[in-house]
């Protein structure tokens, strides 16, 4: 689905990420784990086509995407909830599901089903579709800005930190709804600095430090090994 | 009670700050007794009624009768024997301010998104504009003439550019501060070139680009009168300063109260449009909230 092959990317001057490979199977649910600053967001950035690459390659579903900017991946089928869950404050969850809309017209991706099997995922966001985007709680956020993802059917979704800053009762929550999406056969990559939360939904992980991958295996085995679980432990 | 029916709090407040100043325009008229400064108020009623051509016989015959109702001076008579009305004069002015806003609001939003938007043409306009902006709009009316001949042309591109000038930094800042993170968001669900640009970031821009051709109102009124001052036969400027050429102007002394009317007359002209402007910008820009 998803195949990484030692990417080296910079922020500026600064060498971010170190021939860095990784890779997400079909239906799978791999999570990217590690310290702040250890890489996480900046591999995401690097998948979506925010950040250019120095070397190494990209492909998604065969295709080669390094080259491609942003919206063409996204149209290819990636879904990308942001950290900060990137909603238009000014407009209503509704109007933000809008743009959803018009863009399925354009792409081709999304369409009624696709808003039915996001409800059946959220069923909670119709209550509050009529408020603006500013004033919901920081759960509230998530969930809109991943079931905003789901309206365009990825194949892949790529979540980052989509559990931080919340109430345990809504990570559980959140997880849940992250469990159904994998239900539904598409595949998730998330960005998780917790090991327990994402030991809770991954099938694989990577641990990354310093813009490297320091393991790579069963999320459940991780505990096993104290060097890794000292470094992601910070 | 009723009164508050009728007019809206604010409403009344308008009309008690308005009274408030004809008042004190009243007291100060009356006390400091320099009508070559500031005429009594039936002066400026009485250069409103001429200057709006009510009823104005210039012939000798009944001359003396007509000095005493209605208001004048070497200026009206300038302005009379000139065809100038107060109506006209605005008319005119406004017709310039519209076409300096016509074409100079595209070409500035246009110069504006495009250096906003593209690194590029930032890192190659950007100097270029800065340059631009420091001259006074005015500076250029001499060179324009030389090019173009004594016309509308030398009244109307300082126009044009004062507002184009004004009209860039809104624009500029309007795409640059749509704050990146809306970008990336739009971007990765998919949305790019013109969806991104005509959907997410000019809407963005929206209410900067309201803000700065609010600017560009009163900045094209300022560049109109000021080079109808300077170089015109019609218009508010000329009104102003009396029509005639600088030479006579010289020799003539100015009418306070018809300069007064003028202002005035200025001051309504720009408040009404800039109440058209943000009323059109309140129902473009009605998803701001």
């Amino acid at each position: 689905m998803l195949e990484i092959s030692s990417i080296d990317t910079y922020r500026g001057r600064a060498q971010i990420l170190r021939q860095l490979s990784l890779s997400v199977g079909e239906k799978e649910a791999v999570c990217l784990v590690g310290r702040n600053g250890a890489g996480k967001t900046t591999t995401i950035d690097s998948i979506i086509g925010l950040l250019p690459l120095r070397s190494g390659k990209i492909t998604f579903r065969g295709q080669t995407i390094s080259g491609l900017p942003p919206y063409r991946r996204a149209r290819l089928g990636i879904g990308y909830a942001p950290e900060d869950s990137g909603l238009f404050p000014d407009l209503t969850v509704a109007e933000n599901f809008e743009i959803c809309r018009w863009l399925a017209e354009s792409s081709g991706r999304g369409g009624q089903e696709s808003e039915e099997r996001v409800r059946a995922i959220f069923p909670e966001v119709s209550q509050f579709t009529h408020r603006r985007g500013l004033y919901l709680s920081g759960g509230q956020k998530k969930m809109v800005a991943i079931a905003r993802a789901m309206m365009l059917s990825p194949f892949i979704l790529l979540l980052d930190e989509p559990f931080e800053g919340l109430a345990p009762v809504v990570v559980t929550r959140l997880i849940e709804a992250v469990r159904k999406i994998k239900e539904m056969k598409i595949s998730l990559l998330i960005a998780e600095s917790n090991l327990a939360n994402a030991s809770r939904v991954a099938d694989r992980l990577y641990a990354i430090d310093r813009g490297e991958i320091i393991y790579h295996g069963d999320p459940r085995k991780v505990t096993e090994n104290k060097e890794v679980m000292n470094t992601i432990r910070g | 009670m009723t009164l508050k029916r009728v007019f809206s709090q604010r409403w009344l407040l308008w009309l008690v700050s308005l009274a408030a100043l004809a008042a004190a325009y009243t007291f100060v008229s009356s006390r400091l007794e320099r009508p070559d400064l500031v005429p009594p108020a039936e002066d400026l009623a009485g250069a409103l009624a001429t200057l709006l051509g009510s009823g104005v016989q210039l012939s000798g015959a009944d001359h003396a009768e007509h000095e005493h109702h209605h208001h004048s001076s070497e200026q009206v008579e300038t302005l009379l024997q000139e065809g100038v009305t107060l109506q006209g004069a605005l008319a005119v002015s406004i017709g310039r301010v519209l076409f300096g806003l016509a074409v100079g609001v595209p070409l500035g939003i246009f110069l504006g998104l495009w250096m906003g938007w593209s690194r590029r043409a930032d890192d190659y306009l950007h100097p270029l504009y800065v340059l631009a902006r420091s001259v006074p709009p005015l500076s250029f009316i001499t060179y324009v003439m030389l090019w173009l001949g004594h016309g509308e042309a030398h009244r109307l591109i300082p126009v044009v550019y004062a507002v184009a000038t004004t009209m860039v930094i809104p624009a500029y800042h309007g795409v640059r501060d749509v704050a990146g993170k809306y970008v990336v968001a739009a971007q990765s669900l998919g949305a790019g070139g013109t969806l991104l640009f005509g959907r997410v970031v000019l809407p963005a821009a929206g209410p900067a680009l309201l803000t700065g051709f609010r600017y560009a109102i009163a900045i094209a009124w300022m560049t109109t009168v000021g080079a109808e001052m300077l170089m015109a036969e019609n218009g508010m400027g000329n009104l102003l300063v009396g029509g005639g050429l600088w030479s006579s102007r010289l020799e003539s002394r100015s009418d306070p109260a018809v300069i007064i009317v003028g202002i005035v007359a200025l001051a309504l002209a720009g408040w009404a449009m800039d109440a058209v402007a943000r009323a059109a910008g309140g129902r473009l820009l009605r998803w701001v909230r």
